[in-house]
């Protein structure tokens, strides 16, 4: 068994995170990816969490997690050198996977004009908060700014958030979630290229615009203002019952859609009076009485633990689940059960447990076998084995600041 | 020009509600023929049937939903009860001329009609079967069931998403088509290894396990420091200001974040604050995030005073990121997306002139598109099972009599 993509060559020049975690999800299936940064290395490098919280280069968890499987060289592309070098790489990829903002590649003379001469199979994909074209084209954007242009923001947090702390502002979604979303539509947007490669023969460029990713995610919230002239907002979103509420030890979520589901509910409760009234058993009664029922439902949460309500709440075919911190859903037993965590070692950093991948492959399963690269780690392997470059013109091209 | 991406390849897709649906929505984008499997028996109701999953009861048409309009454009659509013995006969003929099925019923569900893998491996012995579930289809909470705040819940997004103070958030329908599009993913890299080994294979999915993966980064804190991390809102460990500030109207925001001095400069010259810069209490990122408090009162003092567009056009001219905290509107009305194009009309036989949107991406060389709205309730049945299949019309007859095609 050999993973699906092992016979992809990628150039990766990104930085941060929706860039390489779509290098890792290419690299985590098979890809041979090799990871170009710039001499003073991934500016995620300097991200953390690191050991003890103290800064390394080699120690950021960031950086650890998102380049699992690459292999790293360093190359200033500033200098002609490094052009002619990155030309070289780009010629033997069949992807070329980059974040710069638009133009930058160009002005170097590596853009998707000059390379797709030399090397016309090549997929060139762009990866860039608002795309390569249109006015916010060369707008800024940290991945604050870019999730909140998406759409999602503006919607969280709703429900039981929203009832509490409604003067308070919209949030993004936990850490850089919007640029693991957009990177994860720039894997499917690489492997689309590839396909039409495959008949065509010819690669093309792609632009990614992660604004434009995100969107598309919440097209379903989106789309209510153009055809029935609703905007969702963090006030439009609490159903009529359910939802999430406080226990002795967490929150839990319940979600009841149908009547069945209540009378599970009412059974997990252990039948009160206050829930047994015959309107309730259909939906517009529950419906009616949302407010009433819900504050009672509070009450009795609290009363509970997020694990007996989960428990329980499945036994009887229940959607109710726990919110798990991370420390919880590192212990779950279910994710065990499957093998979901896996261990990277790695040389500076240690024994690294971490999510092995979003999917499982029967027959061509991928996996972060090898740690993230080391600052140009493999400049050896990819210059000189690769290019065929002697020991001593590596010499020169680090004496030179090129690598 | 280059070949459409996926032309040639079909695709059945047995998959409801929405993590499934914009799987294989995005492989109709690409080119493939995408064919639904679905009955009135049991029909999409959450998605084709207006207001269900905002909770209350509709009228029951099985056509009458934008919801469902937007996940199911480009594809065909044929009635099938797989139920009946005949039902599951004519699916495994469709699975033999296809090169890719999905489905996200309850675990073992699919293998109990003998539409398992393994049964349908010997119809088709290349075909690349995924399975869309909330939990994965082993282990102990296989069979739970699960929503998309439920597998928010789980995956620690929910926890993780929320004011420092706060509570979990209830994440909703992004993360099922975040999971259909991690689904699109593997399968278009098993219909690659297949490209080149010929082999077919079982995909595998758990919305849970997608969501966790787009965490990865804070979970290390457990590996690194065996400290579980917490939630953080807006702001960010080392760097202020950062954060969504109100302005003029009514509930719009603009969201601002300063990485650098030279953008701490240009922010305090565009607010008109010069005096900001000498003030010992924002001399430096560090004692900026040590303010943040402060800092956040001086700059909502002046966003208040200028819509979110006005912001947005005055720090990026500046130098400074800044977004609005876009809503719909907000986002219909924006010159940029106008421009990009990314909102296109679509005409729907029973629900008229719609607004839907585009490709999620741009491949210049061979470009996504939307050929079609979403089908009717087996709309495709005569084409399907009369031009594909080659039954005659008699034959197609009688199953719809006998409630096969139904």
């Amino acid at each position: 068994m050999s993973a699906a993509l092992k016979d992809l060559k990628v150039l990766e020049v990104c930085s941060w995170y929706a860039g390489p975690y779509c290098g890792k999800l290419l690299a985590d299936m098979g890809a041979d990816v090799v990871k170009v940064e710039p001499p003073s290395g991934d500016p995620a490098r300097r991200a953390g969490p690191f050991p003890k919280d103290v800064p390394h280069p080699e120690r950021s968890g960031t950086f650890l997690y998102l380049n699992t499987n690459k292999l790293g060289i360093t190359l200033s592309l500033q200098t002609t050198t490094g052009q002619k070098l990155f030309r070289e790489l780009a010629q033997q990829a069949d992807v070329l996977l980059e974040d710069f903002p638009p133009g930058t590649l160009e002005g170097w003379g590596l853009g998707y004009e000059a390379l797709s001469q030399i090397a016309r199979r090549l997929v060139f994909i762009s990866i860039t908060p608002f795309g390569q074209d249109g006015p916010y084209r060369d707008f800024k954007a940290y991945p604050l700014n870019t999730f909140h242009s998406g759409g999602e923001g503006y919607t969280i947090p709703g429900s039981l958030g929203w009832l509490l702390y409604s003067e308070r502002s919209p949030l993004k979604a936990a850490g850089a979630a919007g640029e693991y979303y957009a990177g994860t539509m720039g894997a499917v947007a690489t492997l689309m290229a590839i396909a039409a490669r495959r008949q065509s023969g010819m690669g093309q460029r792609v632009d990614v615009s992660k604004q434009e990713a995100l969107i598309n995610l919440s097209r379903i919230e989106i789309e209510k203002y153009f055809n029935q002239g609703l905007i969702e907002s963090r006030a439009t979103r609490s159903f009529p019952i359910g939802g999430s509420f406080q226990c002795k030890d967490g929150f839990v979520q319940i979600n009841i859609n149908s009547d069945a589901m209540w009378r599970g509910l009412v059974d997990l409760m252990g039948n009160p009076q206050w829930a047994c009234k015959e309107e309730y058993a259909v939906r517009e009664g529950r419906n009616a009485a949302g407010e009433l029922i819900n504050a009672e439902l509070a009450q009795w949460a609290l009363s509970c633990s997020k694990h007996e309500i989960y428990y329980g709440g499945q036994a009887r075919g229940l959607a109710i689940t726990p919110y798990l911190t991370p420390e919880e859903v590192y212990a779950s037993p279910q994710l065990a059960s499957r093998s979901y965590f896996v261990q990277v070692q790695h040389p500076e950093a240690g024994a690294l447990r971490m999510p092995a991948a979003p999917y499982r492959l029967s027959a061509s399963p991928g996996l972060p076998r090898n740690p993230a690269p080391l600052l140009g780690q493999h400049n050896q392997l990819v210059f000189g084995e690769r290019l065929g470059y002697s020991a001593e013109d590596l010499v020169r091209l680090r004496s030179a600041g090129v690598i | 020009m280059t070949a459409t991406p996926l032309g040639g390849t079909r695709v059945l897709d047995f998959s409801w509600v929405l993590a499934g649906p914009y799987c294989s929505m995005l492989l109709a984008m690409a080119g493939a023929d995408v064919i639904r499997v679905e009955t009135l028996q049991r029909a999409d109701f959450i998605s084709r049937q207006p207001g269900t999953a905002e909770g209350t009861n509709g009228p029951l048409n099985p056509n009458s939903t934008p919801r469902f309009n937007t996940i199911n454009l480009s594809k065909r659509s044929v009635q099938l009860d797989l139920h009946t013995k005949d039902g599951i006969q004519l699916a495994k003929e469709l699975v033999r001329l296809s090169d890719v099925v999905v489905e996200n019923y309850r675990p073992g569900t699919f293998a109990r009609l003998g539409l398992g893998y393994q049964d349908l491996k010997k119809v088709r012995p290349d075909i690349v079967m995924v399975s869309i579930s909330g939990m994965g289809q082993e282990g102990p909470e296989s069979q739970y069931a699960a929503y998309a705040a439920n597998f928010g819940a789980l995956s620690g997004m929910g926890y993780l998403t929320s004011y420092s103070d706060g509570i979990p958030t209830e994440m909703r329908g992004v993360l099922d088509l975040l999971t259909g599009t991690t689904a699109c993913f593997a399968v278009l890299a098993a219909l690659h290894h297949r490209s080149v080994t010929g082999e077919g294979q079982y995909l595998d999915l758990a919305a849970r396990e997608v969501i966790s993966c787009c965490l990865g980064d804070l979970f290390l804190d457990l590996p690194l420091n065996d400290r579980s991390p917490k939630p953080a809102g807006n702001s960010h460990p080392s760097v202020a200001p950062h954060g969504v500030y109100p302005c003029k109207e009514v509930d719009s925001w603009v969201s601002i974040a300063v990485y650098a001095d030279e953008e701490w400069s240009a922010l305090c010259a565009a607010m008109g604050r010069p005096d900001l810069l000498e003030d010992p209490r924002f001399r430096d990122q560090l004692n900026r995030w040590r303010h943040q408090g402060a800092l956040e009162q001086q700059i909502s003092a002046w966003t208040r005073t200028y819509s979110d567009i006005e912001v947005m056009r005055l720090l990026q001219q500046a130098g400074v990121a800044a977004m609005p905290s876009f809503s719909s509107k907000g986002l219909s009305e924006d010159l940029h997306l106008q421009q990009r194009q990314i909102f296109q009309r679509v005409q729907h036989p029973e629900l008229g002139s719609l607004v839907v949107l585009g490709p999620p991406f741009r491949l210049v060389g061979s470009p996504l598109r939307i050929a079609s709205a979403a089908p009717l309730l087996g709309e495709h049945n005569a084409e399907v099972f009369g031009d594909l299949l080659g039954l005659s019309q008699e034959e197609v007859r009688r199953l719809g009599d006998n409630g096969v095609i139904n």
